[in-house]
């Protein structure tokens, strides 16, 4: 095309090569792509979803959840270990009721690990997980699973070392005074902490479990009632919160709950 | 990181993360380029969600003997040449904006207006192009596509593609003061 100009010609095209990088470009925002997104999820075509498919997903996030063992920091794990040490620790020495301790701690290791849940989006890093083919979403979902199984091996540790330390504990009992506080606080926790953002409503998350469930278990009234309260209650309590906490999760696979970019 | 052949895969088997990810991929190349044809941010916005439901409404027929990236911008072009036809924009409800803001505020007075100015010229400049020369110019300087490819995306012969430009920078070389330019090298060359 420019074989035949001259050397004025080329001149200004340079010039207008540099003018043209004056025009610079405001892009919108990512939440005003993330809407663009949102309303694009309809047009992606229907999945058929067999029971293959499903098996499928539930491998792929299985294998995602064994990577992300890797990314959550040591941190955790200690610190969850140590909470669970200290629980033993009172129960066994300073003679601690085991029931309430183990309704004080089960939601303790859930709390910690919605900071490696949602540490990516605290810390600006999804960016860069967005280059690889998972949405946040399901990287999310990976490292709840990763956090809800090392919960669930703690807490069963913690009751089998309880109930063998100290026969006279009631197995059922125990279950009851594990589950029904961590559904609960899981419940509302995943719900809060998946709509707000920032570090420090995590910390209060924590902060007014561990404020709220010792302070109530202090009190002589509630922990008689905790005592003699039908187990239908309970039941009740367990699986209310185990649906909405299902219920958020599969808002969240299909990625309509979660602000993640500013 | 995964090719655009295997998002496309997935995403033709259901998979909104993949479409997740290939939007976030190309969404600023084709807003940009819808920006730069019709110089309005909210216009561009709509324009370029549209384009990508058109991605996806289409997906099926994307064949991988072409480039992912240059099927995707031909599909902003056709779109954005839907528009210009459209009684939307006829009607003129739809007027281009030319004097958007996009001040960095960590700059000083002077400097952003310098620049501002600088940009408006430009950006009124490539406005005043005929819609064709305006492709080429587009395609070819701000997004780096060869001829070849804009040849495809905007479904002209090689040599069309070429004049376009070379028309659209004489143009701009007039539009831009390149008159007084010329003027000063023949000038030179005649030894004045």
């Amino acid at each position: 095309m420019s074989m035949h100009r001259n050397p004025n010609d080329w001149a200004f095209e340079d010039e207008l090569v540099d003018l043209f990088e004056e025009y610079t470009i405001e892009y919108p925002s990512d939440f005003e792509i993330q809407k663009t997104i949102h309303t694009l999820c309809q047009y992606v075509p229907k999945k058929k979803r067999t029971l293959r498919h499903s098996i499928d997903d539930m491998v792929q996030l299985i294998n995602r959840s064994g990577q992300e063992v890797l990314y959550i920091h040591a941190f955790y794990w200690i610190t969850t270990l140590l909470f669970f040490a200290l629980g033993f620790y009172f129960t066994m020495v300073v003679h601690s009721d085991p029931y309430l301790m183990i309704a004080t701690l089960s939601p303790v290791p859930f709390l910690l690990g919605l900071f490696e849940v949602f540490k990516g989006r605290e810390h600006g890093l999804l960016e860069i997980e967005m280059a690889c083919k998972f949405s946040v979403q399901q990287i999310f979902l990976s490292r709840l699973l990763v956090i809800s199984a090392y919960h669930f091996v703690l807490t069963s540790l913690l009751a089998i070392l309880l109930t063998n330390f100290d026969t006279s504990l009631a197995i059922s009992k125990l279950l009851m005074y594990w589950f029904t506080p961590l559904t609960i606080v899981a419940a509302i926790s995943f719900s809060i902490a998946s709509k707000i953002r920032g570090g420090v409503v995590l910390t209060s998350l924590l902060t007014c479990w561990l404020i709220i469930g010792v302070s109530l278990f202090q009190i002589p009234l509630i922990t008689e009632w905790f005592e003699h309260v039908s187990i239908i209650y309970y039941l009740i309590l367990i699986i209310l919160s185990v649906s909405y906490f299902t219920y958020q999760c599969f808002n969240l696979k299909r990625s309509v709950q979660i602000e993640t970019f500013n | 990181m995964p090719t655009d052949d295997e998002l496309i895969e997935e995403v033709r088997k259901g998979s909104q993360a993949a479409m997740e990810v290939l939007t976030r991929r190309y969404y600023k190349l084709i807003y940009a380029i819808l920006y730069r044809r019709t110089g309005d941010p909210s216009i561009s916005y709509d324009l370029t969600q549209e384009v990508f439901i058109k991605m996806l409404k289409g997906i099926d027929t994307y064949s991988q003997r072409s480039q992912f990236r240059t099927w995707l911008i031909t599909i902003a072009i056709n779109h954005c040449r839907d528009y210009y036809k459209s009684k939307v924009f006829k009607q003129g409800s739809a007027e281009v904006v030319l004097e958007d803001t996009h001040i960095d505020e960590r700059q000083n007075v002077p400097f952003i207006f310098e620049k501002k100015e600088k940009r408006e010229q430009v950006k009124r400049a490539i406005a005043e192009l005929p819609e064709p020369n305006k492709e080429c110019i587009i395609l070819k300087y701000f997004h780096d596509l060869t001829f070849e490819e804009i040849s495809i995306i905007t479904s002209s012969n090689l040599s069309t593609v070429k004049s376009r430009t070379r028309r659209a920078l004489d143009l701009l070389k007039q539009i831009l003061g390149g008159e007084e330019h010329e003027h000063a090298s023949k000038s030179e060359r005649l030894g004045f």
